[in-house]
């Protein structure tokens, strides 16, 4: 029965990689407030000697600093969700972003609301007459399959514009390295995995691979996890938690 | 076994700029308005010792490249790789580098401006070159002489009692009062036409002020700039103090570092944060005193209409660092017979003059390339006045106009506003009349 879970895949490896997973993500961003907390308090001041405490107080301090010229919540809709200092820069690089802000936390979303799922029909025995056995649980849920596509699509979108920049601007061509290259190579074999394991279930073109399915999306899942949580902390994703902090921070604003 | 030492440490860099320099998503927007790295890509300068650099290695200069830098070897002492095995030991040359490219920079801020991730570029900039100069790395070139010339109290190294040598002698300087026309080291010693056309105009105004004199001490943005603070803490707080002795509720400025300086960098020196007085430009003041009623339009008694096409040059200190825009294009609108332009780049976007973050001093031919681009500027909208409420731009901007084949001329916003009120500006005899720029 357990094959029967998650795109087919055995429920016991997606238990273990997910937390590692999580101890991976949440032990790196743990070293990464540890190093930021290195810095002093403020200018001309002692370090914090690496203190996540003193990160913290520092941060929270800051981010409700009453000297900011508009509020919390308005720097992180305007500028955190909608990413408007983006958009008055560039229009293309906002879709870019943008699609792959969304597309990312919409997919991440569905993945872990998936897994909920799965914990509470395996554990709570909810959700028997909605799941179809045998079958990927996903496909049980037809919002959210087509959801899913959906974002994936959004995702790719701003991949692909992420790519074409690297590629044929010149001065970003100049500029990109091998951190860039890891982040937007990452996601584009990301979003390609998961594109190609659900092409190759029944009832897709390239359903004659249904075979090979199970351990394609089990490739797809598992990078999935490490390239997207488990790395976050050690590689250029780190901006995803330090960018919008920055902003905060700053109190935001055009 | 013992574990070496970090070869860039954080010292100096706040918690703060720890986390913006991991912020950065290198998206690449500053590489479009950097004034320096315009200069290195289009090859009008090339930095010491880098001659023959290829496109790729042109983007070291850019802040984008700047922070990485900084991130990798932060990581090389303070990441997981360092936590486990200790420390990975930097060659001496990669961090020197690394500091010669971040102090080939004015520190104008349009980086941090157009920043994504609201990183305060300029601020960690100053941060990495104290931490520089503390290691024994910086400053930069010619910087180095900036903390010996203050032991006069001035850049100049001049004679402090000859602070208000300029000042004319019908000229009524309070004792007491609740404004301090603050002059600032260039117009007490290098541009005296400044400091006399901004106190005839507050005399003609019927504005009362005082000013420190001797006691005006230089305000240290030089140092700040790059990252020599040793001395700072006694000038800003002695400046302060006798600000207070004089009753002072407002310092005005007619010097865009200086009140930048002021503004934003005392109060991290002064015990309790903030100052016990407000520090506005003048252009700002008498924006409120227009607006308040205090001024009226018809109080400035025109004598002489300008009859020429004028451009402002918003100082990267005044504008971008404190977002003053719209008062200093107020006092030209007064000005009868300005024809008023703007250049393409302006206001918070506006292009740097290339004087500021001590490249005047460090980098000087850069400085002048950057000025000259800036006179070009102007020359595209047919200005026949190029203008600014910053002693050091104009110094840097004539110096471009000199160096150049053009009839631009320069002029001080407070210069325009003299000149057309049909006040004498003709300087008092003094020891400086010879050095005046």
């Amino acid at each position: 029965m357990d094959m029967e879970y998650y795109s087919g895949l055995s429920f016991a490896i997606m238990i273990v990689v997910g937390f590692a997973t999580v101890i991976l993500f949440f032990g790196g961003l743990l070293f990464q407030m540890k190093k930021w907390g290195y810095g002093s308090e403020g200018y001309g001041k002692e370090g914090q000697g690496g203190s996540i405490g003193g990160f913290l107080k520092l941060l929270l301090s800051q981010i409700f600093d009453k000297k900011h010229e508009q509020g919390v919540l308005t720097t992180l809709v305007m500028d955190i969700l909608i990413q408007r200092r983006i958009l008055k820069r560039s229009v293309i690089r906002w879709v870019m972003h943008i699609t792959i802000f969304w597309g990312w936390i919409m997919l991440f979303v569905f993945s872990m609301l998936i897994f909920v799922v799965e914990l509470l029909h395996k554990y709570g025995g909810m959700f028997g007459e909605t799941i179809t056995h045998g079958r990927p649980i996903i496909e049980s849920f037809p919002v959210i399959v087509t959801l899913n596509e959906v974002f994936g699509y959004v995702l790719l979108i701003g991949v692909l514009i992420a790519i074409a920049r690297r590629l044929f601007i010149t001065e970003v061509r100049n500029g990109t390295t091998f951190y860039d290259v890891f982040l937007t190579g990452g996601l584009f074999i990301i979003v390609i995995t998961g594109f190609i394991s659900e092409w190759m279930r029944e009832g897709y073109f390239l359903e004659q691979y249904s075979a090979i399915a199970p351990p394609a999306a089990l490739f797809h899942v598992v990078i999935s996890l490490l390239f997207c949580v488990a790395m976050i902390p050690f590689t250029k994703y780190i901006h995803i938690i330090a960018t919008p902090l920055s902003i905060l921070t700053h109190g935001g604003g055009e | 076994m013992v574990r070496k030492e970090p070869s860039l440490t954080t010292e100096r860099l706040t918690t703060s700029q720890l986390l913006e320099i991991d912020a950065c998503t290198r998206c690449g927007e500053c590489l479009n308005w950097c004034p320096v790295l315009e200069e290195i890509e289009e090859e009008t300068f090339t930095p010491e010792g880098r001659e023959g650099m290829t496109d790729k290695q042109k983007l070291d200069f850019s802040p984008m490249n700047k922070l990485t830098g900084m991130r990798e070897m932060i990581n090389k002492g303070y990441g997981l790789r360092a936590k486990l095995f200790g420390p990975k030991q930097i060659p001496e040359d990669d961090v020197l580098k690394l500091k010669d490219e971040i102090y080939h920079c004015t520190t104008c801020g349009i980086c941090g401006t157009v920043c994504e991730a609201s990183i305060n570029t300029v601020e960690v900039w100053e941060s990495f070159r104290r931490n520089a100069v503390i290691n024994k790395r910086g400053p930069y070139g010619k910087q180095t002489g900036f903390v010996d010339l203050l032991a006069s109290h001035n850049v100049f190294a001049a004679d402090q009692e000859d602070r208000l040598c300029w000042v004319p002698e019908d000229i009524e300087i309070k004792d007491k009062a609740d404004v301090a026309y603050f002059t600032g080291c260039t117009a007490a010693f290098r541009m005296q036409r400044v400091g006399v056309a901004t106190t005839r105009v507050l005399q003609a105004l019927d504005i009362p002020f005082t000013m420190l004199g001797p006691e005006e001490w230089c305000c240290v943005s030089v140092l700040i700039r790059t990252g020599q603070l040793e001395l700072a803490e006694e000038f800003v707080n002695h400046n302060i103090d006798a600000m207070v002795k004089k009753g002072v509720k407002t310092v005005i400025y007619a010097c865009a570092g200086c009140h930048r300086t002021s503004k934003i960098d005392w109060p991290k020196f002064y015990e309790g944060g903030d100052l016990p007085f407000e520090t506005i430009a003048i252009s700002e003041y008498m924006d409120r005193l227009l607006n308040d009623g205090t001024l009226q339009e018809s109080d400035f008694d025109w004598k002489n209409p300008l009859k020429k096409r004028v451009t402002f040059h918003d100082s990267c200190h005044t504008g971008r660092h404190c977002g003053v825009y719209d008062a200093p294009r107020r006092i030209y609108d007064m000005v009868p017979g300005a024809e008023f332009v703007e250049m393409a780049r302006t206001r918070e976007l506006q292009r740097c003059c290339g004087a500021g973050g001590g490249i005047k001093a460090g980098v000087s031919d850069l400085a002048l390339k950057m000025a000259q681009k800036r006179v070009q500027d102007a020359e595209l909208v047919n200005a026949d006045i190029i203008t600014c409420t910053c002693p050091f731009c104009r110094r840097n901007i004539m110096d471009g106009i000199n160096a150049m084949d053009t009839n631009i001329i320069f002029k001080d916003q407070q210069e325009i506003l003299a000149e057309a009120m049909g006040l004498d500006l003709t300087l008092p005899d003094n020891p400086y009349i010879a050095k005046q720029m």
